[in-house]
């Protein structure tokens, strides 16, 4: 399958100012590979890998553009009324921050289009997994999730290479929070260096709906990831928070937009980053109150911490409020390791390396411990750990 | 030998000296107090003691028990049995109150050592209890979020775990109300003995009443112009440090 003669992927301009500092460049296909069907065996082998959670609701394990293996749900799930398919239909279209090509490219394309729908009323206890494994060539995941009123979710994304083959991944992911439901969503993204991908998504939340979503960046190439929060209905609460580690020749470039359309909603954004030597990270977010979102709180942090010279760190934070009653912030830091903090932890006789070390991952666990699922906050910690290594 | 002996130690930043010819030896087994004014060199005394390498020392000597400490790393000074509690203790977010005083424990082990986790948990709770901390602090960051008087707890704590020779405590009593200044002096007391030497700098006479020093210095412009007996630190609150300014210095240059 050729994707790419089929239906040629125009890239933005680079002069586009949604693409700000961005490598637009490196996210052409031409260069890619064609997605190859995988063989049995190896579909199973990737179904073995994608065991990170002890207890789930259900999971889906996609490779490439296939399914490792059947959708699988719980029977308490499936009783309740829950569905995880396989969806027929592509997602509806959303508002970009300028991957409008690439959106349009997922959606003409894509073959595995997720569907997960959870009725009024049921509370899942525990988490559904979706693994995606990018193999060979473009893959081209969607997620589709729709909760119904006052139900409740835990949703894991964990996006990974097969193996160190270079890749393409182009995704959406939406989310509709409905009514007074809790949705609480983890994306792990660790593909090897030589992948590239763009990850489209849009969360929106109802009426009193509380939807967090943590991102959790740590291995990939050139990654782009676009996230629309939106609070639809009056009392929403969205959080959105992010923790990407960036090293050599890697770029992660993040583009937000946190739009409130009805009063009393609230929206809290924190991206941290850590830069290693050559590492690179862009992050561009605006918050838009409109006139009728009034006693809006919404708040925007970026926190960017260079552990070395050759780092780059690109902020663009912004606000455009059209109501009059709102509190808002936005801020942008970016500073190395803290000579009095380590000072400090040097007079109690840690040695200088390790009480490095130690102030760079506690500046991650402020993301990680907003996991909430101890088994995943692991596995986290030593894929970072790993990547420190190399 | 068996004490922390400072002696003539001359530092600056920039042009400006900041302690002249600081003299000052605290033997084992003794607690003293260096009370002064702000702004005359007491901070600056307990940062370079600890090491701290935005000073420049000019010329002078620290000896810990003998050993000369100036000019080596903060972690070796610490390791060599020296303890400072910072006026201001920093923020270490994301390090757990355990896992940070852990990993100071396990700083001082050999290569072959390891730590036995439930006695150190055993022993950590101990003093928690000591110091009235709530054993929830345990697994909280460092400091973050913390009152002022919480934030000196954690520092006693630290102190009372790492079992230094010599501790310095910095201003120990700035911002306590009297309730959280009495636990602090508290375990500031259970931990004095004939094995551990401290000095207790404070710009006020308050501490002194809850933890009672040997000997009691009056510091001036870099350096100690009046050494007494505990009865100093009362005079000094009644006659004001105009006394210190307008008679002892006078006298001691």
């Amino acid at each position: 399958m050729k994707l790419m003669d089929e239906n040629p992927l125009n890239l933005p301009s680079a002069s586009d100012p949604d693409w700000r500092f961005a490598s637009v460049r490196k996210y052409r296909l031409d260069a890619v590979q064609p997605t190859v069907d995988l063989p049995e065996d190896a579909l199973q082998d990737l179904a073995e890998r994608s065991r990170f959670l002890d207890d789930t609701s259900g999971h889906a394990i996609l490779a490439g553009n296939q399914l490792s293996a059947p959708i699988h749900l719980q029977d308490s799930a499936i009783n309740l009324g829950v569905s995880l398919d396989l969806s027929e239909t592509p997602c509806e279209m959303f508002p970009t921050l300028g991957g409008q090509q690439f959106l349009d490219y997922n959606s003409t394309n894509s073959r595995t289009s997720i569907c997960l729908n959870v009725p009024d009323n049921v509370e899942l206890q525990s988490p559904i997994l979706l693994v995606h494994w990018n193999d060979t060539g473009v893959a081209l995941p969607q997620v589709q999730v729709k909760t119904g009123k006052y139900s409740k979710l835990c949703l894991v994304e964990i996006y990974l290479s097969a193996d160190s083959t270079p890749g393409h991944n182009i995704a959406s992911t939406q989310v509709q929070a409905g009514e007074g439901s809790h949705v609480s969503r983890v994306v792990v993204r660790n593909w090897n260096p030589h992948t590239t991908a763009v990850h489209l998504e849009k969360l929106s939340a109802q009426r009193d709906a509380l939807l967090r979503s943590i991102n959790i960046n740590i291995g990939g190439g050139t990654i782009r990831q676009e996230s629309v929060i939106s609070a639809e209905g009056q009392g929403a609460d969205l959080r959105l928070h992010s923790l990407s580690v960036s090293g050599e020749d890697q770029e992660f470039d993040q583009r937000t937009l946190q739009t409130h359309q009805a009063p009393n909603s609230r929206s809290d954004l924190l991206f941290k980053n850590a830069l290693m030597a050559g590492g690179r990270t862009i992050f561009s977010g605006m918050i838009r109150v409109s006139p009728e979102a009034q006693y809006t709180d919404a708040y925007q942090t970026n926190r960017n911490l260079l552990l070395d010279p050759s780092a780059e760190a690109n902020s663009l934070p912004g606000l455009e409020i059209l109501a009059n009653d709102v509190k808002c912030s936005h801020g942008a830091t970016s500073g190395q390791i803290d000579d009095e903090q380590l000072f400090y932890m040097r007079s109690r006789g840690i040695t200088e390396q390790l009480a490095r070390q130690l102030l760079v991952f506690g500046f991650f666990e402020e993301i990680i411990s907003k996991i909430h699922l101890p088994d995943l906050e692991n596995k986290v910690r030593g894929w970072i750990e790993e990547r420190f290594k190399t | 030998m068996d004490s922390l002996h400072i002696e003539k130690l001359n530092v600056s930043i920039g042009e400006k000296s900041i302690l002249n010819d600081f003299t000052l030896t605290v033997p084992k087994g003794e607690v003293h107090a260096l009370m002064g004014p702000n702004g005359t060199g007491k901070s600056t005394l307990a940062k370079v003691l600890a090491g701290h390498q935005d000073y420049h020392t000019d010329s002078g000597s620290v000896l810990l028990d003998g050993k000369e400490i100036l000019g080596k790393e903060p972690d070796e000074i610490s390791h060599a049995g020296l303890f400072l509690a910072f006026q201001y203790p920093l923020e270490i977010p994301g390090v757990s109150i355990a896992n940070f005083i852990r990993a100071a424990i396990e700083s001082r082990l050999g290569a072959e050592e390891s730590l036995d986790a439930p006695a150190y948990y055993r022993r950590l709770y101990e003093k928690m209890d000591l110091l009235q901390i709530d054993r929830k602090f345990t697994s909280r960051s460092l400091n973050e979020g913390f009152s002022g008087g919480e934030k000196k707890r954690a520092e006693i704590l630290q102190m009372a775990m790492l079992e230094p020779t010599y501790c310095i405590l910095d201003e120990t009593d700035s911002g306590l109300d009297i309730d959280a200044l009495k636990v602090v002096s508290n375990g500031v007391n259970f931990m004095r003995s004939n094995e551990r030497g401290s000095l207790i700098i404070t710009h006020y006479q308050r501490l002194l009443d809850y933890i009672v020093p040997d000997v009691v210095h009056v510091m001036w412009d870099g350096r100690i112009v009046k050494s007494g007996g505990k009865g100093l630190a009362l005079e000094l609150e009644e006659k004001g440090y105009d006394w210190v300014k307008d008679e002892l210095a006078v006298a001691c240059s």
